[in-house]
């Protein structure tokens, strides 16, 4: 709506007697317009008992309550900027830790235990959760998730060479046994 | 807003003084009622001091606090009912008896009993569209409804108070 409506509409529009989508449009074009809102306003056919009532006046010790109340309270920090390497505190910082070690354990079961069906599952599946985690934090997170996910990748990779280093013993007393 | 977020006692306190009258009006036109519109307003200012930093710069500030104080105002009527379910009907207004017989104080009287007729969800738009000056487009954000929904309630609101007018009566000369 690009020019002003005619006083017609207008008023039609302040009685409420426009359909809903037509009455909308104007609503937003009177929003952006100081010239059509003065002229519903005056045309609102209540506008005289709208401007006969005095607004309530402000008690005289509730703004200094208020204000004390106000100053009485803790400073909630804002939201922190991206800073390199700083952790996550709460809840998702245990979470991701926790996945982590899920993974490593998962991996050196995997690598020390009986490579059946279940335990090579149960093995990938937990470090694919664990990891997907880690990942998907990070990238919310920024910068601020990258620990849980360094710890993860480390855990993993320290349990893969322990396991391959230790590999060879668990064979031989399997075959032993 | 910056200097505030970041605990500046300067600019948390103009936030305040700049806020509480209209937070305060609002409620006492809400809630019809001075000790609940102090305690809610009290409430509100807390709350909005408490979220700052979680405030989307995208918005329109007011309309945030109005937000917050319109929910507020909407748990403490909730706080209301449950602790003297026995009383359905919200209190009428409690504003000053007007000694003068002046029309417009007649007006205004009438007035408050009109608003305290109406249901909180048409009262809500009228105070905000009449008396804090919102635009459409600000009450649809600081309610979470659609902008055609703030129409159709505002002009079911004022059509509520036509009725208790006369036709004669409200029309401007």
């Amino acid at each position: 709506m690009s020019q002003h409506p005619p006083d017609s509409l207008i008023k039609r529009f302040a009685e409420g007697d426009l359909p809903e989508s037509v009455a909308v449009d104007l609503a937003m074009h009177i929003d952006k317009c100081s010239v059509c809102a003065t002229r519903a306003a005056m045309l609102e056919p209540m506008a005289l008992v709208f401007a006969s009532d005095e607004d309530p006046q402000l008690p005289e010790d509730l703004l200094a309550e208020v204000l004390l109340a106000v100053s009485e309270l803790q400073v909630q920090p804002a939201l922190p900027p991206t800073l390199p390497g700083a952790m996550p505190v709460g809840p998702r910082a245990e979470l991701l830790a926790g996945a982590s070690l899920v993974s490593a354990a998962a991996t050196l079961f995997f690598l020390l235990g009986d490579p059946s069906h279940f335990a090579v599952d149960l093995a990938v599946n937990a470090h694919a959760a664990a990891t997907a985690a880690s990942i998907g934090a990070s990238s919310l997170e920024g910068v601020h998730s990258a620990w849980p996910a360094m710890v993860a990748a480390l855990a993993f990779a320290g349990c893969l060479v322990l396991g391959y280093a230790l590999q060879p013993q668990a064979y031989a007393r399997r075959k032993r046994g | 807003m910056l200097s505030a977020r970041e605990g500046d006692p300067t600019a948390r306190a103009w936030i305040v003084e700049r806020y509480t009258p209209a937070v305060y009006r609002f409620c006492r036109r809400y809630l019809r009622n001075e000790e609940d519109a102090r305690d809610v307003t009290q409430e509100t200012l807390i709350k909005v001091m408490r979220n700052l930093h979680r405030f989307d710069e995208n918005r329109r500030f007011s309309t945030w606090v109005f937000s917050i104080a319109r929910n507020t105002a909407i748990d403490e009527q909730r706080r209301r009912k449950r602790l003297a379910p026995e009383l359905k009907k919200e209190p009428a207004w409690e504003g000053p008896s007007p000694m003068d017989e002046t029309s417009q104080s007649r007006r205004a009287d009438r007035l408050h009993v009109a608003l305290a007729d109406l249901s909180p969800k048409y009262r809500e738009v009228l105070v905000l569209y009449h008396f804090e000056h919102l635009k459409y487009q600000e009450i649809a954000d600081a309610l979470d409804i659609p902008i055609g929904t703030v129409m159709n309630r505002i002009f079911r609101a004022r059509k509520s108070l036509r009725n208790v007018y006369g036709a004669d009566e409200y029309h401007l000369a």
